[in-house]
């Protein structure tokens, strides 16, 4: 017999219950595509180019990240052979490809006992 | 006859882009490299989504239908069928924009 409308669990026990639920099924870890525009999508079809926007691939050379779904990979799918596509754990920030892109600065400072300020701070 | 204003096709008429009824070599492999980075994409997501235990119906139907860059004979790697040659074939760079889209299959018994 359901008793929960006569004695409900409260909410805090509720939640708890429920991360231990999600936590025991054992989902897979979550992973990434990583997704670059390696040839443009100039003169394709309007629904290729449709597609390139919803990525959001708006110029070539552009990279980003979406989580491994069936709709992410029916859309890769779409426009395969303008891509490189590979699979990763964590996706960067825009900011993070920025600084990866970043030429080296040619340089090092040396701090006090000859330790590098660069090979310190990796 | 020789020089800038030598007598050419191009120049006794018009507007005339010629283009060679055969691939290079050269362009044959950079065929066979773009074919190979399609097989090399839908195999990543196959096996990204089977890591999650799901499918994609685009990625299963194109595993079902297309043959890998391995798989293709020269004969449908560099021609494709067209209705109007006279031996049914011609050069796969006579598709437009034949570097960006896929032509991998053919009618059969052509």
């Amino acid at each position: 017999m359901f008793e929960g409308w006569l004695f409900p669990t409260p909410l805090s026990q509720r939640g708890a219950s429920l991360t231990i639920t999600i936590m025991a099924s054992v989902a897979p870890k979550m992973s990434w595509f990583k997704i670059t525009l390696i040839r443009s999508g100039i003169g394709m079809t309007e629904r290729q180019n449709g597609v390139l926007k919803a990525l959001g691939l708006r110029h070539r050379l552009k990279t980003v990240y979406h989580p491994v779904s069936p709709d992410t990979a029916g859309m890769i799918m779409k426009v395969k052979e303008l891509l490189a596509v590979s699979e990763v754990d964590k996706p960067l920030t825009q900011a993070e490809i920025h600084e990866k892109r970043q030429p080296a600065k040619g340089y090092y400072i040396e701090k006090p006992g000859g330790v590098r300020e660069d090979v310190e701070s990796s | 006859m020789f020089g800038a204003f030598r007598s050419t096709q191009a120049r006794l008429s018009g507007l005339l882009w010629k283009s060679p009824w055969r691939l290079s070599s050269s362009q044959k492999y950079r065929h066979r490299q773009r074919l190979r980075r399609v097989d090399r994409i839908v195999d990543v997501l196959d096996k990204a989504l089977a890591k999650q235990g799901m499918t994609a119906a685009a990625v299963e139907r194109w595993k079902s239908e297309m043959p890998t860059e391995a798989e293709m004979k020269p004969r449908d790697k560099y021609t494709m069928f067209d209705p109007k040659e006279k031996t049914y074939r011609k050069g796969v760079h006579k598709l437009p924009k034949w570097t960006r889209m896929s032509q991998r299959v053919n009618p059969p018994g052509f």
